[in-house]
């Protein structure tokens, strides 16, 4: 991290200063909160779908959680940037974080898709291209991720931004397939020709609330950790420097 | 009925998911908390000497 290493109780009021503390933790309510409200409007609030019935409720938890996913990407794209161009350690944890909430989400989408195609479609999966696109698009960030993980080399932070950038290409491809190729895949609901009930538009964009909460507070937990996780290195490794001086 | 079964499925995934990554982030701040309290007493110890 910049500056000087942080003692190991300072480390320790990295993550619990009362202050933040306190706002995480009113955080953390508000989107309980907000995660009830949105799973009641779906189950209960939201008109049945006459084709599908109840089934197409999975819609309130999988269109949103791919939204998220999306914009997660987007600021792992943007950071991984402003990482490439200023160096900065900011920009480089919030593209890590963004990406692991991000594949978190994603894969959250990839569950919840075949457990609706199976009893609509009748198979649990089919190699079409926005379903492919989107494995394709976990693969990739799920690379990202090890790559971060098992890394040892001092350029890895630049090679995992490298990767993020190409990565982020496949993201206008997945949201676009189904807008300009012919797929098994729903037509969007949201533009693009696709007409959803007003009610059911907006027990989605509760849901698409809910969820951006919950992917703030799993960022910014993820956020922390990281920072404390990096400054206890340093210390660590400061400890034994001066530890080695001691010796001599 | 069937059609519930299937979307309780989907709900209960979506949690299950979201669980996991919160049980791995609490392990996480565990793991950082105990080496930050052990890098505590090692440096207490470096003092006395």
């Amino acid at each position: 991290m910049t500056g000087a290493p942080m003692t190991s109780n300072e480390i320790g009021n990295g993550i619990s200063g009362s202050g933040t503390k306190r706002i995480f933790q009113i955080a953390i309510l508000l989107t309980v909160a907000a995660l009830c409200f949105a799973t009641y409007q779906a189950l209960v609030v939201a008109p049945t779908e006459q084709t599908m019935g109840d089934v197409q409720r999975i819609f309130y938890y999988h269109v949103p959680s791919a939204w998220t996913a999306f914009l997660l990407f987007l600021i792992n794209f943007i950071s991984s940037i402003v990482y490439l161009v200023r160096r900065s350690m900011k920009a480089d944890i919030l593209a890590l974080v963004s990406a692991e909430v991000g594949v978190v989400f994603c894969t959250v989408v990839l569950v919840t898709g075949p457990i609706w195609a199976r009893p609509v479609w009748g198979i649990w999966w089919t190699w079409d291209l926005r379903l492919t696109l989107t494995l394709v698009l976990w693969l990739i960030y799920v690379s990202y991720l090890f790559l971060r993980r098992f890394s040892t080399s001092g350029q890895t932070p630049v090679l995992a931004a490298a990767l993020a950038i190409f990565g982020a290409l496949d993201v206008p491809l997945v949201y676009f397939s189904i807008w300009f190729f012919r797929t098994q895949h729903p037509s969007p609901v949201i533009g693009g020709g696709g007409s959803l009930d007003p009610r059911m538009a907006h027990v989605l964009l509760i849901n698409w609330g809910a969820f951006l909460c919950l992917a703030g507070v799993l960022c910014w937990a993820r956020y922390r950790l990281e920072v404390m996780r990096q400054d206890l290195e340093e210390t660590q490794a400061l400890e034994s420097l001066l530890e080695r001086r001691s010796l001599r | 009925m069937r059609s519930l079964h299937f979307l309780y499925s989907a709900y209960a995934a979506t949690w299950v998911i979201h669980l996991s990554y919160i049980v791995i982030l609490l392990r996480m701040y565990a793991r950082l908390r105990k080496q930050s309290g052990e890098l505590a007493t090692a440096s207490d110890r470096t003092k006395f000497k």
